[in-house]
């Protein structure tokens, strides 16, 4: 950049003092910054919708069953005989049979024709290799079955015993026919839940601060004269609103007892009194990187914990994705109404972490992603009262959740254990 | 963390690198965005799009200059942009407060602060300011403005001689800066300061 002439005085004294001024940015620009950088929360509000989706298809699968008047569904797929079928044999100069599938309440079968014109059922159930060919059959011209074969009567279906299997239809709709099939087969007494659980969050500290070992060459620095104290005397934290949603299947193993397992998503969220301060240089920990050497872990920190210039409150958050398995006990009750306890253990993946470490000597805060834990295990006790309402069982669950491993590695000395409580409210379907 | 290793790290878009380079740099630009925004919070806006800007280009950043040049150019350019995507400089420009004061180099005040003297800038019509913060401040010539704001070269030399005499009256009114009879001996205060 080229001035066209020489600066004056005045230019000098506008940039010197212009240069001068300094402003700090308030949090939500490097939120929003670093959102757009590293793709931020959005996914997160995104698996929250399929889990939503997932759930919600879930329980129309389910109740598809129970309505009263289904209307019938009519589709085309493609029908392939296998070798050596008897019913090949009959019809292999048929050059084009469809099979339409009609399913109602009262009826459903596969419908085959030829040329639009109806030749035959097959009955779904319960002679699913049964086809059974319409007396109307005899009339089409094209048709080339000696009657003899088939030993047709006017006016009368007639049975015939078929090869045919359902895997070689179209491949698609076999699957997922059969996986259909085998679910409900083993899933007789099987009950499916959604849940959403409104939770008070908060955190177990423990730890206490340090300074002598994570400063380079000082071996001895400390400048606090009431340096090794507890964490919890000088951090000012208070609860947050968190929330829990998931879905999980309950596998009869006796008559009271039951296997849990599922999938759910939790947020959890409190919040830290700080102070905003001018840049400082945070110290969190040490990186061993080999031969006995010890790195200091750095960060430039914007709070204090105590003697800023401006309050501050920070927000801690957390998302996790986990998969329960665990046990429920019927302890009293009957059909409408029971009371049971139950108990989870949930290996736990935390895929978005927005947290303030509190620095090793107690004095700054500032987020240091590389000592986020990415993998835990929760634990979780709830008991539950259900009651019964037509189809559903509505459950009201008081619950206690708990982190069993710091959020932290290990390198950094403080450790933290995530808590939630709430009440769980849940909705459950038998299928059948 | 060194320059170097801090330019290498977000090259490589490491998320830590990226945060210090924004702490150590963000009060210096905000204060450039205040200089051009109408509102602080305009002035957030362009930050953050500023630094946006820096992340995603910054692997284009040749270590041929200073990193802090060359996000002070990026962030003008985002602020310059963003004045033009509000249409800003479609308003009022007249000089109806534009006097024959002249600032002599004598009459600054030692005790001038910052802050006023940026506030001051503030209050010019958005079309002097911009012009007054690229060229006395910025230190873009004329034709580099021209180019910058589709404006002719004569147009910016004209806007910022009027800028800067409006400035001036706004100092002297706002008595940041003494009358012009109060001057002389001061230039040499402000000098030793």
């Amino acid at each position: 950049m080229m001035k066209d002439n020489l600066p004056g005085e005045f230019e000098d004294f506008l940039k010197e003092r212009s240069d001068q001024y300094l402003i700090y940015p308030s949090d939500r620009v490097w939120n929003n910054v670093e959102e757009k950088v590293h793709g931020g929360r959005t996914w997160v509000y995104v698996s929250m919708v399929f889990l939503m989706a997932f759930i919600s298809g879930g329980l129309v699968m389910m109740n598809v069953e129970d309505q009263k008047e289904i209307p019938a569904k009519t589709g085309q797929i493609a029908y392939q005989f296998i070798e050596n079928d008897p019913i090949e044999k009959i019809y292999k100069k048929l050059q084009c049979i469809t099979v339409e599938r009609e399913s109602t309440k009262t009826v459903d079968h596969h419908l085959f024709k030829h040329n639009n014109t109806p030749i035959g059922i097959q009955e779904s159930a319960p002679n699913t290799d049964t086809l059974i060919l319409f007396e109307a059959f005899k009339g089409a011209e094209q048709v080339e079955i000696p009657l003899s074969v088939l030993n047709l009567t006017s006016g009368n279906p007639k049975n015939l015993r078929s090869t045919i299997k359902p895997e070689k239809k179209n491949l698609i709709s076999t699957t997922l026919e059969t996986v259909l099939a085998k679910a409900k087969a083993i899933s007789k007494n099987v009950t499916w839940q959604i849940y959403a659980t409104p939770t008070v969050s908060y955190r177990k500290l423990s730890g206490f601060a340090s300074n002598a070992n994570f400063q380079y060459l000082q071996p001895s620095f400390s400048t606090n004269s009431i340096f090794a104290r507890d964490v919890n005397d000088a951090v000012r934290h208070k609860p947050g609103i968190g929330f829990e949603i998931g879905t999980a299947m309950f596998y009869p193993l006796s008559k009271k007892l039951s296997l849990i397992s599922g999938l759910q998503i939790n947020y959890n969220h409190y919040q830290i009194a700080a102070y905003k301060g001018v840049p400082e240089i945070a110290t969190y920990g040490v990186n061993n990187v080999g031969f006995g050497g010890r790195v200091p872990i750095n960060t430039l920190s914007y709070y204090r914990n105590a003697d800023g210039y401006r309050s501050a409150k920070l927000r801690n958050e957390h998302y996790m994705v986990s998969i329960p398995i665990g046990l429920d006990y019927k302890v009293i009750g009957g059909k409408k109404m029971h009371l049971s306890i139950a108990s989870t253990i949930q290996p736990t993946y935390v895929f978005a972490n927005y947290a303030y470490l509190i620095s090793t000597n107690l004095k700054n805060y500032a987020k240091e992603p590389s000592l986020n834990r990415r993998w835990n295990i929760n634990s979780s006790i709830e008991a539950s009262l259900h009651v019964k309402t037509g189809d559903y069982n509505w459950s009201f669950s008081p619950q206690y959740r708990y982190q069993l491993i710091s959020s932290f590695k290990n390198k950094y000395p403080i450790k933290e254990n995530l808590l939630d409580m709430g009440l769980k409210i849940g909705v459950t379907k038998t299928i059948r | 963390m060194s320059e170097e290793m801090l330019l290498r790290g977000c090259q490589e878009n490491d998320a830590t690198a990226q945060h210090e380079l924004y702490a150590k740099y963000s009060p210096r630009m905000l204060s450039v965005c205040y200089r051009y925004a109408k509102t602080r919070e305009d002035a957030e806006d362009m930050l953050q799009e500023g630094f946006i800007r820096v992340f995603t280009q910054i692997k284009q950043f040749e270590a041929r200059g200073s990193i802090e040049g060359w996000i002070l150019r990026v962030i003008v350019h985002t602020c310059i942009n963003h004045l033009k995507k509000n249409k800003r400089f479609s308003e009022n420009v007249d000089l109806m407060f534009a006097g024959n004061l002249t600032l002599r180099e004598d009459n600054i005040p030692s005790a001038l602060q910052a802050k006023q003297v940026v506030e001051c800038i503030r209050t010019l019509p958005i079309g002097y300011r911009t012009v007054l913060n690229l060229y006395a401040i910025e230190g873009y010539s004329h034709k580099e403005i021209g180019v910058l704001l589709d404006i002719e070269e004569s147009t910016s030399r004209s806007q910022y001689t009027r800028a800067k005499n409006l400035l001036e009256e706004i100092l002297v009114k706002s008595k940041i800066l003494p009358h012009v009879k109060q001057k002389k001996n001061l230039l040499t205060t402000v000098k030793m300061n």
